[in-house]
């Protein structure tokens, strides 16, 4: 597992005066949990495997991208020396407590925004499949005002700037708290889907409840799981794989924001759920399977040994690369004892999501998601579908011997959860997937939901195959665009695609001539052309279907 | 279309849900759920999700009795903070915010479970559901979404956005990283030995190897590498230059013993305000400096040692968190040992369960009606502040006709003005409370009072133990989780901070466009028929009981982990009657 050839390439941002950066004295969010974890990578030797790049300053240009005028103004003025002159303005903009005027904190929202775009540039440029900031994930900002420790929303800048490459982007936010600033940033829109689990109930910042679902034009983009107290792993993995799983198969993005607040870890300071690193890891080593470009935020953390701990290990799952549970020695080892080990343990906390509570949520979840424009009607079955049946049965087919399928090809197979629980060599394998499906169908068609349950089950199974070639290639991708140029420019002007699906499972079946190069790209144009074609009808119908 | 307005009508109708009289709200809850059995409900999987399906159709299908339990479930939390003895805390229970798409019939499957949806405010005196919201206009969303470029590069410079300190595509082994990381420190031993500050510093080669073995060499080693291209001999002629082998410290060395003890002595006076002592101790450092060095500070052996001194103050303290065991008679058990035969002195059947044998009988009401529970009812009455079925004593007891003829008036008045639902039940509420206020002392007949007090009592259960705050008996209750304003619990140094400054942003934020966006008459209900002294009366008891889930100390949650156990056993509560129950209650002492 941990030899699999073609290691995706991860990019690292990083500033060495990060650490330094001061809220304040008694205040909970502490940059230097980021240097903690640079420490970590150092002495790890997992530095040495990724490319590490400084990030430059964000300018108040790039920021203003997202945030108004006066706000980045107001931030770039103000100082501790000086904040006398601005009350009103720290009142209007919601700075002061929480977020207070520290030395530095224009600068420090310079580094954390600057380490985000440039990683969302890194990955536009496709010179990187993985891009880290662990500085970043500020969550809570909004357009005008601070929130949450948050000044400037690093994210929905380095999202703004993934747009301008990817027709739709998923952010999937694993923070105990809502991820509110990015929802809001994006509430109206259908190109960003965000996806927040998060404690809820008397808690900051108050928003993400299970009816909050986006407004207008980005009416079921925003998907919330509202947790209580107290969740694990085991719990946690079991509404998250399903949900990020059913949001892939109907959103379909082309690349994804992860904020990896730590604060869901057990024994956190604000935090009050309990997730260990591995629960936490395995939301990332989850969307790390899609094989689609990410970009990997840092966010909340309050008790920082194990942010750090959590962080590395996080960078080592998206380095594909074991690190040993005991911790090597590094600057701050004595933050990390008695253990000084990697590795946390939960508490003995109870766990107030009952199944039945998580499961209720989670149908109503994915009934909003059914309620997708491109959600499958009765319109999909204009697509050929006997091409798209046979492959995709073909695949079923061949799913369990994978030796037929090259190992890079393998690899780039979006094949998650399979993957995963290769890697995971706990459960039971290739089963995994095929009894998740099962679940998920139980649950459809427990669902009531007409007699089309049937046809959406074919559907999705022919979905669930497109998704998994789907971002398929750095290197295809990038054929796919100039070889389908007609596909592609109708997919951009219709909402999330089956028109991009259907492109891409006839990606998938010439790539599995893979090897052959040569004549697959013939192939691949005729296939796609052909697609971009049907498509249309496709696309085009759910969409008034919307309203 | 607007999301918000939408938004918050589902939540008033969630607060017509579950709202303090249940007997019409939480019909619309449990209208489509199949009549449970018993106690034993198991057929709540039926989810009703519209939780605001307005029409008391259903209103027989739950059984009279689950509907009064019901009632005992809900809590209300506030924003008011308070704090009181450790001794008051009898065992912990589970308060949730109900969820739309929950049955409420889950919550009486479960023992010491609560749900609450509302949150009373006592500087607004509002009582609304908390809920944050997302804002749609132009002044919240990001405007410009880029279109997609198709087919050109990005052209930016990529030196504008980053600098490319490390590439992993280098052709040196592992190995020989290794070994020029082992170079580096050698060479950084060997400049601390040349070094006159250093050997001063660090008189032992150890010590000397040791500080050269610090990150800042081995980033300086890689970032050396880096710019010699991986080309180890370069880079090991990069360690040692012309002037002399090259010397990396870090603030931790950098700075001197002198400067170490004023740091020392500044922290103990200042606490970590850097930017006081950089002013008055050390102002030839720079705030950044200060601030490295203080995070390497804390992993010095002096540092670790006065934490773990402190560390077993406060566990030592916490120790002191005893709560002994309540073994004051109880003044309402009824003691019937006069002729050394077991409840056969009044005679009477238990007031809730109707049932004849009990181990230990309880006086309960108005002295004059000589009721009294048996020993379940009892303790259920202490929890749930009402007994389990329905009393005469209540008044909400009436005639099957009567009853019926009620609801339905309340559903009609529903019907006509679906807000107004609200409103009838606030009238409900504050009627109880007048009465709690006054008369309930003597009559008793107000079951409302009984269940106040009880919930308050339960409620008292629902304290979070400070584990850093816990000194001696105290247990200061904050409300640990708090929402609005502000994010961090950073207000858990002190408590009162908290309820002030969650108001920073709520004031003319939260409720007030609450209000304002629900425009058309439900706010107005609200606000009308809320007589707000009244329910300020009402929520007195309940004020600062707030959300609070426990975290007992450890050594209190083991027996704290069985529910039932720490359930006030009769023979635990020095419980009187409500009035003087509340005498003795944390909660009216400590309010402000």
């Amino acid at each position: 597992m941990a030899s699999l050839p073609p290691k995706r390439k991860i990019c690292y941002y990083y500033d060495g005066d990060i650490g330094n950066y001061y809220y304040g004295q008694g205040h909970p969010m502490k940059p230097h949990r980021i240097r903690m974890t640079h420490n970590l990578i150092l002495n790890y030797g997992l530095y040495r495997k990724m490319e590490i790049y400084r990030p430059h300053k964000a300018t108040a240009e790039e920021m203003t991208k997202f945030h108004s005028d006066d706000y980045i103004k107001f931030l770039r003025s103000i100082r501790p020396d000086n904040m006398a002159e601005y009350n009103k303005q720290m009142q209007r903009f919601n700075v002061g407590e929480d977020c207070p005027v520290f030395d530095g904190m224009y600068e420090f929202c310079q580094l954390s925004t600057g380490g985000s775009v440039a990683g969302a540039v890194k990955l536009n440029k496709q010179a990187a499949d993985i891009a880290v900031n662990w500085a970043g994930g500020l969550h809570h900002a909004k357009k005008s005002e601070a929130s949450g420790f948050c000044y400037v929303n690093d994210i929905v800048l380095g999202i703004l700037e993934l747009l301008k490459y990817h027709q739709r982007v998923l952010y999937v936010d694993i923070d105990i708290h809502h991820g509110d600033g990015v929802e809001e940033a994006f509430y109206t829109t259908d190109r960003v889907m965000t996806v927040s689990f998060h404690k809820y109930g008397e808690y900051f910042p108050g928003t993400g409840d299970l009816r909050d679902i986006g407004a207008g034009k980005g009416k079921y983009y925003a998907v919330n799981f509202p947790l209580r107290d107290g969740i694990d792993d085991e719990s946690y993995e079991s509404i998250f794989k399903p949900v990020i799983t059913r949001v892939m198969e109907m959103f379909q993005p082309s690349a994804i924001v992860l904020q990896c607040g730590a604060d869901s870890l057990s024994g956190d300071r604000l935090g009050c759920f309990n997730l260990t690193l591995k629960g936490h890891g395995r939301c990332v080593e989850f969307i790390k399977k899609w094989n689609l470009p990410v970009l990997l935020l840092g966010g909340g953390g309050y008790t920082i040994r194990n942010v750090a701990r959590c962080w590395t290990y996080e960078t080592s799952i998206a380095l594909n690369c074991d690190v040993a549970n005991e911790l090597p020695y590094n600057d701050y080892f004595e933050y990390y004892g008695p253990d000084f080990k990697l590795h946390i343990s939960p508490s003995n906390m109870a766990n107030q999501n009952t199944p039945e509570y998580m499961d209720k949520i989670k149908t109503r979840l994915f009934e909003n998601l059914r309620m997708l424009p491109h959600a499958p009607g009765v319109q999909m079955q204009a697509i050929p579908e006997d091409a798209l049946n046979d492959d995709s049965g073909e695949e079923d087919d061949k799913a369990p011997a994978d030796q037929r399928i090259s190992i890079r090809q393998a690899d780039k197979r979006i094949a998650c959860e399979e993957e995963f629980s290769d890697s995971e060599d706990e459960d039971g394998g290739r089963k995994d997937r095929r009894d998740h499906k099962k679940k998920r169908q139980k649950t459809d068609t427990g669902d009531k939901k007409e007699g089309e349950t049937d046809v959406k089950k074919d559907e999705k199974e022919v979905k669930k195959e497109a998704p998994e070639t789907k971002e398929e290639p750095k290197a295809a991708s990038e054929k796919d665009d100039k070889v389908t140029p007609a596909g592609d420019k109708k997919d951009e002007s219709s909402p999330p695609a089956s028109a991009k699906t259907e492109s891409n499972a006839n990606v998938d079946t010439s790539s599995k001539d893979k090897e052959k190069d040569g004549e697959t790209k013939a192939s691949t144009t005729a296939s796609s052309t052909t697609s971009s074609g049907t498509s249309v009808t496709a696309a085009s119908e759910p969409e008034k279907m919307e309203h | 279309m607007g999301a918000i307005p939408k938004n918050y009508g589902l939540a008033f109708s969630e607060i017509d849900g579950v709202s303090p009289t249940p007997e019409d709200g939480e019909n619309n809850e449990i209208v489509h759920k199949a009549p449970p059995e018993e106690n034993g409900v198991t057929n709540t999987n039926g989810t009703s999700s519209s939780s605001n399906n307005q029409n008391g159709c259903g209103m027989e299908e739950i059984p009279e009795k689950m509907r009064h339990q019901l009632k005992h479930r809900e809590l209300f939390l506030s924003r008011q903070v308070e704090t009181l003895p450790a001794t008051h805390i009898r065992g912990k229970c589970c308060v949730t915010l109900l969820n739309e798409t929950e049955s409420l019939l889950t919550y009486l499957n479960k023992e010491d479970t609560f749900f609450y949806s509302l949150v009373y405010d006592p500087q607004q005196k509002t009582l609304l559901a908390d809920k944050g919201e997302i804002r749609v206009g132009s002044k919240f969303q990001a405007e410009t979404i880029p279109k997609v470029i198709s087919g050109s590069e990005d052209t930016r410079n990529s030196e504008d956005l980053e600098e490319l300190v490390w590439d992993p595509s280098h052709l040196l082994s592992e190995k020989e990283i290794d070994q020029f990381q082992i170079i580096a420190r050698s060479v950084g031993t060997f400049a601390r030995a040349l070094d006159c500050t250093s050997t001063v510093r660090q008189p032992s080669l150890h010590m000397s190897a040791a500080a050269a073995s610090r990150d800042v060499t081995i980033f300086h080693a890689m970032n050396t590498l880096h710019r010699q291209k991986y080309d180890i001999a370069k880079a090991i002629k990069s360690l040692v230059p012309a002037g002399g082998p090259v010397l990396c410290r870090d603030e931790m060395e950098e700075w001197s013993a002198s400067e170490a003890n004023l740091f020392e002595d500044a922290i103990e006076k200042y606490g970590k305000d850097f930017n006081d002592i950089r002013q008055d101790f050390l102002p030839w450092k720079s705030l950044k400096s200060i601030v490295e060095y203080y995070y390497m500070w804390k992993t010095t052996d002096r540092y670790v040692q006065q934490k773990r001194i402190k560390a077993s103050e406060a566990e030592s303290k916490l120790k002191q968190v005893y709560i002994p065991n309540y073994n004051k008679p109880n003044p309402a058990a009824i003691t019937t040992k006069i002729n050394g035969v077991e409840g056969s002195v009044s005679g009477r059947a238990c007031e809730s369960c109707y049932c004849a044998h009990s181990s230990q009988w309880y006086s309960w009401g108005p002295v004059h009606m000589q009721c009294r529970l048996c020993n379940l009812c009892w303790s259920y009455w202490k929890k749930y502040g009402g007994l389990k079925m329905p009393t005469r004593l209540d008044g909400e007891r009436p005639p099957p006709n009567a009853r019926q003829e009620r609801i339905a008036q309340m559903n009609s008045v529903r019907l006509q003005k679906c807000t107004i639902s609200g409103c009838g039940k606030r009238c409900h509420i504050s009627s109880n409370c007048r009465n709690s206020g006054d008369e309930s002392r003597n009559s008793g007949n107000d079951i409302n009072s009984v269940k106040k007090s009880g919930k308050a009592q339960h409620q008292r259960e629902h304290y979070r133990y400070q584990k850093e705050r816990g000194t001696e008996k105290r247990v200061s209750v904050a409300r640990i989780r708090n929402r609005s304003g502000s994010k961090g619990k950073r207000g858990d140094l002190d408590t009162a901070n908290i309820s002030t400054k969650e108001h920073t942003k709520s004031p003319s934020g939260d409720s007030d466009t609450l209000n304002k966006t629900t425009g058309n008459g439900s706010d107005i209900a609200q606000t009308t028929c809320f007589d707000m002294s009244d329910i300020k009366n009402q929520l007195k008891t309940l004020m600062g009981l707030i959300p609070a889930i426990m975290e007992l100390k450890q050594a209190y949650e083991c027996q704290g982990d069985d529910e039932d156990e720490c359930s006030p056993s009769p023979s635990e509560c020095g419980d009187t009657w409500p009035d003087e129950g509340n005498s003795t209650n944390p909660t009216t002492k400590d309010k402000p």
